[in-house]
């Protein structure tokens, strides 16, 4: 017979359904101080039946009932194993129950006749604990409860546990964690994902107290402790590639070894973090969405703090921190994350979450292939188009006093060695944000099309070229670049139309390229940084002119014969009337004045003289709308997809919380320590 | 008949102004008839007491005025104080505010003495002047009256004087112990004077005045102002000594020194006895103290060595931590003196709250001091002994011919002071003893003024009772001693009457004639070694604008680090503007750390800048009186209590030792007892009118044993119990020595019982006695309890603002006081009146803070090597300094100080051109208030302004749930009452929150907002509107060809703006007309569309020193003002300097500016052209205009150049401003100095390149003439000024290390030569014309441009 904890015992009592407390008035105090064994009692959830499970349903409630109450006491290790039991019981139960209806469970758990006022005890003793004097760790399992209780089924919206979450808000407590300058950064991560799930809960349907909270939040500190959170992540992401990355520069035999290495290890290891990421996104995205103030946040400029420590706590202690506390901050784990290799020399430059993000992008948007990194690439072009549709974020980013050095990552091609500028120019945002879509354009021409993709870069653009031409902003800008890139799309259309055809409205995408170029044509006099680019847009347009054409044909070939697209082919056939009538207008003018010099080919400049001395006789078509552009609206169109983002997110963490008794064993050690 | 009209309005006066500043006016018409109608308040012929008095009464006045206004209601009524007092002191009386101010003043007079002792020296000197110099006086006296009616001020004072001693002596004249009274009339006529001023000034002066109350002003006043008096005029004391040697009596003589030698002893007296008792206790107070003086002087000097009067000065008056060991000294006295006279105590203490020892009426205080000695033996025996002691030595030093030995010790005690400035020896030994015992001092002449100043009045007058009282002939003698001390006030303006002699006299009229201001004051303070001069304009700078003295603050400030003498006589009015304004209070300390820098090993002569900016820094400087509510000379004292003590924590052991060993137990019992009284009385009173103020007002201690007892309040009374308590309570603060303790212990409990038996006058004690619990509970506690309890006082007070520094937390700036966010502050700004911090917070630590953060700014910028990073970087912590914005925090660089920052536009901060030292630019946003220290700071905008109103629509869209669920946190069990069900988490059906709605089309409207900002080219607009309203079917065709002429058009146009060049930022940002970008910042900035909101500019600059700049821009200010006066139309533009320490500060940024580098490298083009480019051809108007102003600044430039010797004139140092104006900037190099180690590399007077006389229009043209003409008359209005130039730098030189001093005074001179002072104005214009042609022609100025071209690349 092998040795049973106490605390064992006492658990199998409670599945015998037995009640150890009745003859023993300070057991519940006791036993909130022996370390729970939270294995055990999972597994002994496990393996009851759906019928004693409902039988021992008075012990379940009792015991939820009376750790929850351990939570208002003022011992540290027996709230510590009250929120452990809590946690084993949730697990337990709601495992059990899957598929069942959540009201089940809430009965099995609490019941349903107390279930409404012992929740609410339950969450203002978590919310004391957040906000109040207690040890960081503390403070630290409490998230990892609510995080448990929060993803304790796969579709949050069936949780309807968290009902009792929305009437008792932790919202507060969750913000001051993030305004924290010294608890935020080791509690902020959770903080932000239990946030963001707690966003997530039934938004489409009703209303969500916490998305309203956070689409009104104006606490200026929460919001830049919300963006550094995010930013740091984001950031110890973009170094470990960077690490990846520079490796095969040193050597033939470590190139070689790192590519072998990379196979197996490094690549699963991007795809880790890509996924642990996704949480992150969604964070993110959530609060670009829903906040307007977090903009502010988002172009805050800081010096970024070595991510690896936690920033050095200011010399004078917070109200709602310990002193004592100050040991916990550096040995403070911050679980999940791997620790990051040490930073590199540039990032002491400062920075913002702007200029981290679009980093970040730059390497998620490179391989679209895989299904998780597309998904990751989708939510940064949603962000991006949020930001995009910003009027401060905008003018932030058009600010040529506030210049970056943004480090874009270009995926290696077969005609490129792709990779990274060392030193990028300093510049405005602006002109990185076009860098990325330029590059973005140009990478994805593949046969797997990220049509999507494609879309919303093309919207991207299409609305910062919006805010420059209503704002009269100019930048310099070699728009040059841009013409290219969209030419090579429409020559790449055309070139897999056949293919393409047949699963996406390659018109519509046409369409928006097209627009782009009449934004240019109508409105470059608002926008265009000086008249010589003008000339070149025309150039450009000129010596391309054979793919417009075929653009051309190519629609009115759909629009002759009865299709899905032929509207979509009419449409595009009358955006592309300017930059007919340019073709139709200079190339004769073009080909007369080579003729007339008896030359067989002509220079740039010598097309840019001809296009010069020829405007006054072209007539243009001022077209309807062009800076007009559908806000981004995630009902309905992106529902599934976030709703999709949120299930994969939910089981992620889910798995990030089932061991914590690990955490335990530390916590409570540090408290020994402590107390 | 004149007498008794003369005599009555006074009293009328003091009523009144007890009663209330209305009816001032009243009064004042009562007063005015018989001697004079009221003039203007300044007279200028007038003798300098009347303007001194005038002022000091005033601040007095305010007290009185303060006093009865917070007392009225509970104001004890005339029948109180009736029976103490026997006379006309009844009409007087009625307001124990008004003898509370006439105490005070009292308590600054005895300082006098010392005046008088100076006086009676230089009187030694020449004794046969004196008697006709006293004839002189007096007739002269009477012939102003006669004459000159129309001032009112002056005869008041006269009259004062006059009429009392043509009076017959009141009844109450007989008392022997009214020795010291003679100061107490003395200020029975300054009360009266104060009245009349009063009246003339008006109401808002009186406010002013009640202002400056609040910071102690009085004391140091009054005091000052006789003293320099009586210094001043050598000849008072002479006269005074005079007539001490034909005295009749003993105590006559005392009174006649005391008055300066005024005949009517009697009637002196019998002013004194209507006077409150107050007064005469001030004046006893005096002579005990000095009694009590000598008897420290021994046991001090055998105590240890002290650095000297310096020394004793700083500390002492300071307040730091020489004062309380006198304090407790004197106030042991009083103790004892009041004990037995439990009875007149109390009726002191309702005269009274603050102060009821003091208080007490004459009688009483006779009586107490009598007992007092009867009871305490020792201590009379220490005063004989100590008396006769110093005796012989006063005696030998002076000359005095016909001295008694009581005389002889006053004037031993003047001589002292006397020699105090020059005898270091005499000085070494006063100033030991002086610091033994500060209180002390006070009966000392000269160097015991300062002090006297600080120390809150009660103590002092306690002190003195003892020894007035001493019934023996040595105690007589002792009060005698005494006595001239307390005297010296009247001496002085008897002096100021019988100042006839001539050299005096020329230096009087100057300083009363309307011609003396701040300049020329500023000027006698330097070169004045009369400490009487030194100590008049001392005082006198309290009645000019406080703008007018600020200007001067660098040259006080470095007097007042360099000249220990000048020190002292400004030390009072630079306390009380510390106390009174923080803006004043930061300023005097960074310009003190600034100057004080140079002196690399602080001693005694040059450590008073660092301590006095030690004590500002440590906020020992606090307003006295917390509210409105508050002001009442109790709390004075307070206010005095508060630096006192602090000292007494660290010194009390030490003190304690002292006490023991120098003097019988007794002194500590007293000590014991009578600190307690002083702290808890005004505790108490304080207490009373609201539990709050104590706190603010009270340091640490006092503070919080204030407030403990505050709940106790209601209590009614124990009796005067509670004095045992606070006696108690003060043998806790003072005894860490357990026997003292007990002893102490012992007396004051028989002490209060005594009081307790008395005719307790409810109120007082009643107060009290609610402290009286709590504190006893302390006193068992012990010391350490005490100061613990400050020290979490303290931390209170800092609570809210723990996060002060720390820019992460977002409340760096703020202080953690929240007096101004309570509902009653908000009521107050609503009406107009101003909230006063009633915490303990810091008042300087935010701005402190704020500047901090930006110069650190500077120092990381400067750990970066290019632009570019540097300016990612500035924008990178201004946006983190925004964090903490808005704040109680201001830009210490604009002219007017009331406004709080509320943001700052971050990205358009600009590095500026500088190679390893950032200077940069940074716009800053200010919401202009009515007082920066008081108004509401605004709350915060968030950056995103447009989204963020948008959220608030969505909340009342929501309403129900936005708002329910933000208010209740437990949204759902409420949920079911709350306005909109459907917001509740079940009712998923019934509103259906869409998010997407918070990304709705308004963005569109802004944008259309903010395109109505930008009204450029409509072309294209209208392309904008046509496509968007683009519904009609016809199509709208557009060429082209317009749209590229439109952008040609637009980028070609003439662009009033430089290119962004990276590598050169600034330039952009400097060549952007200031309306533009004030309009732009203001369209973005989430504060513009308020009312109030401003843009300002400031350049930070962190690694130069910006001392020399401060000079010249003192210096051009000046020569500015100069050529105004002489309505010259030379131009130069001073841009402020803030000096925030040797190697740090701000600049204010010449608005529309760019430097003719910037010019010549982004236009390329020459000077002339760029005119025409920027100001149209030759002969249109703007180019005339423009060309005008560039001659015009020309000139002054050139003038300025040539006269400070401007160097390092490349034309990166040159600005062109938007209207032609050119503008020298950077100002390292000048007088002696050039750059390149003074090799001469720009040997020419002046730069004028033959650039600048193209865009004059040539060599000969009318222009260049008008410019020599310019330069001319510049040079001849500045040699007419330079007597207001001269000073600036000539102060500046004094003890300086800056880099154009170094080669001494030699400098100085060259720049007095520079001004041509003997020539003709045809010598003049010769020497302009070569100056002219040398400039011209001079190579070097080539040779220097290319010199910069080559190595800075500057064009």
């Amino acid at each position: 017979m092998v040795l049973k904890e106490k605390v064992v015992q006492i658990y199998e009592a409670f599945f015998h359904g037995e009640d150890p407390s009745v003859s023993n008035p300070n057991f519940w105090d006791e036993l909130f101080l022996l370390k729970v064994n939270t294995q055990f009692i999972e597994s002994e959830i496990d393996k009851l039946s759906g019928e004693s499970l409902n039988n021992l349903k008075d012990n379940f409630n009792l015991l939820f009932y009376r750790a929850s109450q351990a939570l208002t006491g003022d011992n540290n290790i027996r709230k510590i194993n009250a929120l452990h039991t809590l946690c084993a019981l949730v697990r337990g139960i709601f495992r059990k129950s899957h598929g069942n209806c959540g009201f089940d469970v809430i009965n099995l758990l609490i019941g349903f006749d107390s279930a409404e006022s012992v929740m609410q005890s339950l969450i203002e003793s978590i919310n004391m604990l957040l906000t109040g004097d207690v040890p960081t760790n503390l403070k630290q399992l409490s998230l990892k409860f609510m995080l448990v209780l929060v993803t304790a089924t796969d579709n949050i919206s069936q949780n309807t546990i968290l009902e009792y979450l929305l009437i008792n808000s932790v919202f507060e407590s969750l913000v001051q964690i993030l305004g924290s300058r010294t608890i935020g950064p080791v509690l902020g991560h959770d903080a932000v994902l239990l946030l963001t799930l707690l966003v997530q809960y039934r938004k489409y349907e009703s209303a969500n107290p916490y998305v309203v909270k956070l689409s009104i939040l104006d606490d200026e500190l929460a919001l830049t402790g919300y963006a550094q959170i995010v930013s740091n992540l984001l950031s110890e992401f973009n170094r470990d590639y960077e690490n990846q990355s520079e490796e095969p520069s040193t050597g033939w035999f470590s190139a070689l070894a790192s590519m072998v290495g990379s196979m197996f290890v490094a690549e699963e290891k991007k795809m880790e973090l890509m996924r642990a990421n996704d949480s992150l996104l969604l964070a993110l995205y959530e609060a670009t969405h829903l906040n307007r103030n977090f903009i502010t946040a988002l172009t805050h400029s800081h010096t970024p703090t070595p991510a690896t420590t936690p920033p050095t706590s200011p010399a004078i202690a917070p109200s709602t921190v310990t002193p004592s506390e100050g040991s916990e901050k550096n040995s403070s784990p911050t679980q999940d994350r791997p620790a990051s290799p040490a930073p590199t020399s540039v990032t002491t430059q400062p920075t913002n979450l702007l200029v981290t993000f679009l980093q970040y992008s730059s390497i998620v948007t490179q391989e679209t292939k895989d299904l998780t990194r597309y998904n990751n690439a989708k939510l940064c072009l949603i962000i991006l188009t949020c930001i995009a549709e910003d009027q401060y974020a905008n003018s932030i980013m058009h600010d040529v006093n506030m210049t970056f050095r943004v480090m874009l990552h270009k995926m290696p091609m077969r005609h490129r060695k792709g990779r990274t500028e060392v030193n990028p120019p300093s510049r405005p945002l602006i002109c990185s944000l076009l860098d990325l879509m330029v590059e973005f354009v140009l990478s994805h021409l593949m046969k797997t099309f990220p049509m999507d993709l494609y879309v919303r870069c093309l919207g991207i653009i299409h609305r910062v070229l919006c805010y420059q031409k209503k704002l009269r902003v100019r930048i310099q800008y070699p728009w040059k670049q841009l013409w290219t890139a969209l030419i090579s799309l429409l020559k790449f259309l055309l070139s897999h139309e056949g293919h393409l055809v047949k699963k996406h409205n390659i018109f519509h995408l046409a369409s928006k390229v097209v627009n782009v170029f009449n934004l240019f044509v109508t409105y470059g006099d608002t926008f265009l940084p000086n008249p010589t680019s003008y000339d070149e847009l025309y150039y450009e347009i000129i010596r391309m002119h054979q793919i417009f054409d075929n653009i051309y044909s190519m629609a009115l070939r759909y629009t002759t014969t009865e299709s899905e697209y032929k509207d979509s082919a009419a449409k595009l056939i009358n955006h592309l009337v300017n930059i007919r009538a340019i073709i139709n207008h200079f190339s004769p003018k073009v080909e007369a004045w080579t003729a007339a010099n008896h030359l067989s080919s002509l220079t740039e400049e010598q097309v840019l003289e001809v296009v010069r001395g020829n405007y006054d006789t072209l007539t243009l078509k001022l077209q309807d709308s062009l800076d007009q552009f559908e806000r981004y609206s995630e009902k309905p169109r992106e529902t599934p997809f976030f709703t999709n983002q949120v299930r994969t997110i939910i089981s992620d963490v889910r798995k990030s919380v089932t061991n914590l008794s690990s955490h335990q064993h530390d916590a409570l050690l540090e408290l020994s320590a402590i107390s | 008949m004149a007498t008794t009209e003369l005599k009555d309005p006074p009293f009328h006066l003091t009523s009144h102004n007890s009663v209330r500043l209305p009816q001032l006016p009243s009064a004042s018409s009562a007063t005015s008839p018989p001697t004079s109608p009221p003039a203007g308040a300044h007279q200028p012929c007038n003798h300098q007491v009347s303007s001194d008095i005038q002022v000091h009464s005033t601040a007095k006045h305010h007290n009185h005025v303060t006093a009865s206004t917070e007392r009225g209601s509970r104001s004890f009524p005339a029948p109180v104080l009736g029976p103490l007092l026997p006379h006309p002191g009844k009409a007087l009386s009625p307001e124990e505010a008004a003898a509370a101010a006439d105490r005070e003043v009292n308590g600054n007079y005895y300082p006098h003495s010392a005046n008088s002792g100076v006086g009676v020296k230089q009187g030694s000197d020449l004794p046969s002047k004196d008697c006709s110099f006293a004839q002189d006086s007096s007739s002269n006296s009477s012939e102003l009256v006669l004459k000159m009616p129309g001032h009112a001020c002056r005869f008041g004072s006269d009259d004062s004087i006059n009429g009392n001693s043509l009076r017959p002596a009141p009844s109450n004249a007989d008392d022997c112990e009214v020795t010291a009274n003679g100061d107490i009339r003395y200020e029975c006529g300054d009360s009266q004077n104060v009245p009349k001023r009063y009246r003339e000034n008006g109401l808002r002066e009186i406010d002013f005045q009640a202002v400056e109350q609040q910071c102690g002003l009085p004391y140091v006043v009054t005091d000052g102002a006789l003293r320099s008096l009586s210094s001043s005029s050598s000849l008072s004391s002479s006269l005074s000594c005079q007539k001490s040697e034909s005295a009749q009596t003993g105590s006559h003589v005392t009174f006649q020194i005391g008055e300066n030698g005024l005949p009517e002893d009697k009637e002196n007296n019998s002013l004194n006895n209507h006077h409150t008792s107050s007064l005469t206790s001030i004046s006893s107070s005096a002579s005990t103290s000095s009694s009590l003086y000598l008897k420290r002087q021994r046991s001090g000097s055998a105590t240890g060595s002290f650095d000297g009067s310096l020394e004793r000065i700083v500390e002492d008056q300071v307040s730091v931590h020489p004062l309380p060991a006198p304090v407790l000294e004197r106030s042991l006295s009083c103790s004892v003196v009041e004990a037995p006279h439990s009875r007149t105590s109390t009726r002191s203490s309702s005269h009274d709250n603050s102060d009821s020892a003091s208080c007490s009426s004459v009688e009483g205080m006779i009586l107490g001091g009598l007992t007092s000695h009867h009871n305490l033996p020792s201590n009379s025996e220490v005063i004989d002994n100590a008396a006769p002691s110093p005796v012989p030595d006063p005696a030998a030093g002076e000359s005095v011919p016909a001295a008694c030995d009581w005389t002889t010790v006053p004037s031993k005690d003047s001589s002292q002071n006397a020699s105090a400035g020059s005898n270091k020896e005499n000085e070494t030994s006063s100033s030991t003893v002086d610091k033994l015992y500060p209180g002390e001092t006070a009966g000392r002449p000269k160097s015991l003024d300062p002090r006297s100043l600080c120390l809150p009045l009660p103590f002092r007058f306690l002190s003195s009772k003892t020894s007035s009282s001493s019934p023996t002939g040595k105690g007589k003698s002792v009060l005698e001693a005494k006595s001239p001390s307390g005297s010296a006030p009247g001496g002085p303006r008897h002096v100021s009457k019988a100042r006839p002699a001539p050299k005096q006299s020329w230096l009087l009229r100057l300083f009363e004639s309307k011609m003396f201001d701040m300049s020329i004051a500023i000027q006698y303070l330097y070169n004045s070694k009369e400490p009487g001069v030194q100590t008049y304009i001392g005082n006198r700078m309290f009645s000019f604008e406080e703008s007018e003295v600020d200007f001067y603050l660098p040259q006080l400030l470095n007097m007042y680090i360099h000249m220990h003498d000048v020190a002292e006589a400004i030390h009072p009015y630079l306390l009380h503007r510390c106390r009174s304004s923080v803006e004043f209070s930061v300023n005097s300390a960074w310009l003190l750390s600034a100057f004080s820098a140079d002196t690399f090993k602080p001693n005694w002569k040059n450590s008073q800048g660092i301590k006095l900016r030690d004590m500002i820094l440590n906020e020992e400087l606090r307003p006295q009186v917390s509210s409105p509510t508050a002001t009442s000379p109790g709390s004075k004292p307070f206010g005095n209590t508060q630096h006192s003590h602090p000292h007494h924590h660290k010194s009390h052991h030490h003190h304690h030792s002292r006490l023991q060993a120098g003097n019988t137990g007794s002194p500590a019992s007293f000590l014991v007892g009578t600190l307690p009284q002083y702290l808890a009385i005004p505790v108490g009173e304080a207490s009373k009118n609201s539990g709050q103020p104590i706190a603010t007002r009270v340091p640490l201690e006092v503070s919080t044993i204030s407030q403990p007892s505050t709940p106790d309040s209601s209590v009614s009374s124990l009796g005067l119990a509670n004095h045992t308590s606070h006696t108690s309570a003060a043998l806790a603060l003072l005894s860490t020595a357990p026997q003292l303790s007990e002893a102490a212990a012992s007396t004051v409990v028989k002490k209060t019982h005594q009081r307790s038996r008395s005719d307790a006058t409810a109120l007082l004690s009643k107060q009290h006695s609610e402290s009286s619990p709590v504190l006893s509970s302390m006193i068992l506690m012990g010391n350490s309890n005490v100061v613990r309890g400050a020290d979490t006082g303290r931390t209170r007070g800092q609570a809210g603002g723990t996060a002060v520094g720390d820019l992460t937390s977002g409340r760096a700036f703020d202080s953690g006081c929240c007096c101004y966010s309570k509902s009653e502050a908000v009521i107050n700004d609503l009406r107009g009146v101003e909230t006063l911090c009633q915490c303990d917070a810091p008042r300087l630590l935010p701005q402190q803070e704020f500047i901090k953060a930006l110069l650190n700014i500077g120092k990381k910028l400067q750990a970066l090597s290019t632009k570019e990073h540097r300016t990612s970087q500035l924008i990178a912590e201004l946006a983190l300094v925004n964090l903490n914005l808005p704040a109680r925090v201001w830009l210490p660089i604009s002219h007017s100080r009331n406004h709080h920052v509320v943001r700052i536009p971050h990205t358009q901060a600009v590095v500026l051109n500088s190679k390893e030292k950032a200077p940069f630019m940074l716009y800053v946003e200010v919401l202009k208030c009515d007082h920066a220290s008081t108004s509401q700071v605004p709350h915060k905008i968030l950056e995103n302004t447009l989204r963020f109103t948008r959220s608030e629509e969505d909340l009342t869209q929501l309403e129900g749930g936005g708002d329910g669920s933000n208010r209740s946190p437990s949204m759902a069990p409420s949920a079911t009452g709350s306005p909109r069900p459907e917001f509740s988490v079940y009712s998923s059906s019934c509103h259906d929150f869409d998010d997407a709605d918070c990304w709705s089309q308004e963005d569109d409207d802004i944008i259309a907002l903010a395109n109505r900002c930008r009204s450029s080219d409509t072309i294209s607009q209208m392309s904008t509107e046509s496509s968007t309203s683009a519904d009609s079917k016809d199509p709208v065709y557009i060429a082209a060809g317009d749209i590229r002429r439109r952008l040609s058009d637009n980028l070609t146009a003439p662009k009033k703006k430089f290119e962004r060049d990276p590598e050169d930022p600034s330039a952009a940002a400097l060549k952007e007309p200031w309306e533009d970008k004030v309009a732009r910042i203001k369209a973005t900035s989430p504060y513009g569309h308020l009312p109030n909101w401003q843009l300002m500019s400031v350049i930070v600059k962190v690694g130069d020193d910006l001392r020399q700049e401060l000079l010249v821009y003192q210096v051009l200010k000046r020569l500015k003002t100069s050529w105004a006066e002489e309505r010259l139309p030379l131009w130069i533009k001073p841009y402020k300097i803030v000096v925030t320490d040797r190697d740090s500060g701000m600049i204010e940024p010449v608005l529309n500016a760019v430097s003719l580098h910037q010019i010549k490298k982004h236009s390329k083009l020459s000077l002339l052209d760029y005119f025409i480019h920027e100001f149209g051809p030759v002969n249109s108007e703007e180019f005339l205009t423009a060309q005008r102003n560039f001659v015009e600044s020309c000139a002054g430039y050139c003038l300025v150049c040539y006269l400070l010797q401007l160097k390092d004139r490349h034309n990166g140092n040159i600005l062109l401003d938007s209207e032609g104006h050119i503008i020298h900037i950077d100002f390292g190099f000048i007088l002696s100095i050039s750059p390149g180690k003074n090799l001469g590399f720009e040997n020419s007077p002046f730069k004028l390149t033959h650039e600048f006389v193209e865009v004059m229009g040539g060599l000969g043209s009318d222009m260049f003439e008008y410019f020599k003409i310019l330069m001319l008359q510049g040079f001849v209005a500045s040699r007419k000024h330079m007597d207001k130039i001269l000073p600036l730098v000539e102060i500046m030189q004094t003890g300086s290390q800056l880099p154009c001093f170094s080669k001494g005074i030699s400098a100085i001179r060259a720049f007095k030569d520079r001004f041509h002072f003997g020539s003709t104005e045809e010598q003049l214009q010769l020497i302009v014309d070569g100056l002219v042609e040398s400039s011209l022609h001079s190579l070097t100025t080539k040779l220097y441009d290319g010199f910069q071209y080559f190595t800075n690349g500057i064009l």
